[in-house]
């Protein structure tokens, strides 16, 4: 993509959003209570916040209009596949354990990025997270998310 | 004399010095690690700090960061790729010396030259820090605002990309600082209705986000990936003393520039490398040689980036302005164990203070042992295939992010940061002044507040010449504005 047009996107992204959220600056809970506030509701601040922020989204978009060369390259397959790895792992974190997810997303995550040795893959995938276990849950006493099969992991 | 006493009594325990030991390792393999760095080193720990007492997370954090920063000049020597952005002006002289067979002696000058470095801007530090700290004292809202302009400022105007953008980023992070509870009124704002924001965001999941996350992807999605070569061997030779008094002056300019830039909100580790290293090239002894394999690069490049460390925690711990992402999250460390950086603290924590001068210094020696004991330990390291290296940071920072609070919403907010960052890296928008608008946002906007019920309301009043520390402060980053602008126009 062009830098007008990422640029051009990005200030215009940035302008919607600090109109959305001063639209939610105007809901009641702003207003908060006249006794308090000294004659500076809660919203007082972000809107200063969000004035600033939409001429700056404001001056983006006109130097948008002039920018030239081109962003940087990504490879967006790739790209895409990592973070749904990560996502995946997130959920799987939540219904499987730490434990069992780890394992799962050490394996998935370095055959994604095409890394194919057999024997590093498969030691890296048993030992790393079962030593980052045992370091959370003993040494640093971080209790991580278990699975609803066993009382330990 | 009774608060050193206590400070050396504090730090004198296993956990304290095993923290110290473990965090040099850990930060100069991170730093060693192209791309990694400190930022990333000491974000991966931050959330277990979160178990340890308060003495070892702070001299865990502390050692981290200044091994890290030495880190990087591993991989510069051995691999003509710096491992931090600190160390690339380290490539210069560096690699040529190994070329030439000299891997060992070139680690050895850089080892020195870091620990004279950050020995240096520590003595610095504690001279400096609770001096600053003493005339800040009579800094009331009206300065504070006007000192946290500024630095936003400073930081904004110095990030990648254009200053409008760095100025957006500092806005975001001062933005999403605001969310939760107002502090005045009570009321919650930009909670929209879900419960966990009612207590705001919290700052760990959003670094391992912006940093951690945004740089695993960032990676992967990187289209002209940087190619490792063989990695040389490692070792650790120091030159004979009268080679090191040849290039004494050197040495000293180094620490100085170093110390002075550390001290500049925005600058960092990088700039006083650059400056050290066009220093020598002007003035040095050796100058003919430089960018040949000549150490005196190599003396200028360590100890200025090495002496920044101490330099850079003099206006965070003593006005609780962190000058760059790293100071800020060194100060999260503080935050997270209870103690809040700014003008109080010499005041309310003097031997905390002074457990955290001497762990500095403890991690300084700390870095000499290791660097002589470890390096080649160190450097099988660089040696490791990437896809192995960014699973485990995914992983670590992912239990990082869960374990602050132990809430997977946090693992999600992290998550969310991670994407929301490689979209903004994307668009060239830094990151950095999200992380010290985030850090500094409460305070900017209790000390504005405060400043306006003061004046009536007014803001005329801030400008005022009966004010003329804030009237300066704001003149400076009006100037500091325009300035920016015009080279940007």
């Amino acid at each position: 993509m062009t830098n007008k047009h990422t640029d051009l996107i990005f200030g215009l992204l940035m302008l919607g959003l600090a109109g959305a959220l001063w639209l939610e600056t105007s809901r009641p809970q702003y207003e908060g209570i006249e006794a308090l506030n000294n004659g500076f509701p809660p919203s007082f601040y972000p809107r200063i916040l969000l004035s600033i922020w939409a001429v700056l989204a404001g001056v983006i978009i006109l130097k948008a209009l002039a920018a030239t060369g081109r962003g940087p390259r990504l490879r967006i397959g790739r790209l895409a596949c990592a973070v749904l790895a990560v996502v995946g792992y997130v959920w799987a974190l939540d219904e499987v354990g730490f434990l069992l997810a780890s394992y799962a997303f050490t394996l998935i995550f370095m055959l994604v990025q095409g890394y194919r040795n057999a024997r590093v893959v498969a030691a890296i995938t048993v030992i790393f997270p079962t030593a980052a276990w045992w370091l959370m849950t003993g040494p640093m006493r971080i209790s991580l998310p278990t699975s609803p099969w066993f009382d330990a992991f | 004399m009774e608060n050193i006493l206590l400070a050396v009594q504090l730090l004198m325990t296993p956990a304290a010095l095993a923290a110290i030991v473990l965090g040099t390792i850990f930060g100069a393999i991170v730093g060693s690690l192209p791309g990694l760095g400190s930022v990333l080193a000491i974000t991966i720990v931050l959330p277990f700090t979160y178990s340890m007492d308060m003495i070892p997370s702070i001299a865990l954090v502390l050692s981290i960061y200044c091994s890290s920063v030495f880190g990087g000049s591993l991989s510069a020597i051995l691999i003509n790729t710096p491992g931090t952005p600190q160390s690339a002006a380290t490539v210069l002289d560096g690699f040529p010396m190994t070329r030439s067979g000299k891997a060992a002696e070139a680690i050895g000058w850089a080892t020195v030259s870091s620990v004279i470095g950050g020995l240096f801007s520590a003595i610095i530090l504690i001279l400096a820090a609770p001096q600053l700290a003493a005339v800040a004292l009579k800094f009331g809202p009206i300065e504070t605002f006007a000192l946290i302009a500024l630095a936003l400022t400073c930081i904004a105007g110095v990030s990648r990309g254009s200053m409008v953008k760095g100025i957006l980023a500092g806005l975001l992070g001062l933005l999403l600082a605001t969310v939760g509870t107002d502090p005045m009124t009570g009321s919650t704002r930009f909670d929209f209705e879900i419960f966990q924001l009612s207590a705001g965001v919290s700052l760990v999941p959003v670094l391992v986000g912006l940093f951690a996350f945004t740089e695993v992807f960032w990676r992967l999605g990187e289209r002209d990936q940087p190619i490792v070569t063989s990695v040389m061997r490692g070792g650790f030779v120091v030159a004979p003393l009268r080679e090191w008094w040849l290039r004494r002056v050197t040495l000293l300019k180094s620490a100085t520039i170093g110390t002075l830039v550390g001290i500049l909100p925005g600058t960092g580790a990088a700039t006083a490398s650059f400056i050290a290293y066009a220093e020598v090239k002007r003035s040095g002894a050796f100058r003919d040689n430089l960018g040949k394999g000549e150490p005196e690069g190599i003396v200028a490049s360590e100890t200025s980036n090495n002496a920044v460390t101490g330099g850079a925690l003099v206006p965070t711990l003593a006005l609780g302005i962190p000058g760059d992402p790293v100071t800020a999250v060194v100060m999260s460390t503080l935050i997270i164990q209870g103690v809040q950086p700014g003008v109080r603290l010499f005041v309310d924590n003097p031997e905390v203070m002074n457990a955290a001068f001497l762990a500095l210094i403890l991690s300084n020696i700390a870095l000499l042992a290791v660097a002589a004991l470890g390096t080649r330990g160190i450097t099988k390291v660089l040696a490791m295939p990437e896809p192995v290296l960014l699973t485990m940071v995914v992983v670590l920072s992912t239990v990082g992010s869960y374990g602050v609070n132990g809430s997977m919403f946090d693992v999600l907010v992290a998550l969310i940061a991670g994407v929301v960052g490689l979209g903004l890296r994307y668009c060239s928008v830094p990151v950095a002044p999200i992380v010290i608008g985030l850090v500094l946002g409460p305070i900017f906007e209790e000390s504005l507040r405060q400043g306006l019920i003061i004046t009536d309301g007014s803001f005329a009043a801030f400008f005022a010449f009966q004010r003329p520390i804030a009237l300066g402060l704001i003149l400076v980053t009006v100037a500091l504005l325009a300035i920016t602008a015009r080279g940007e126009g």
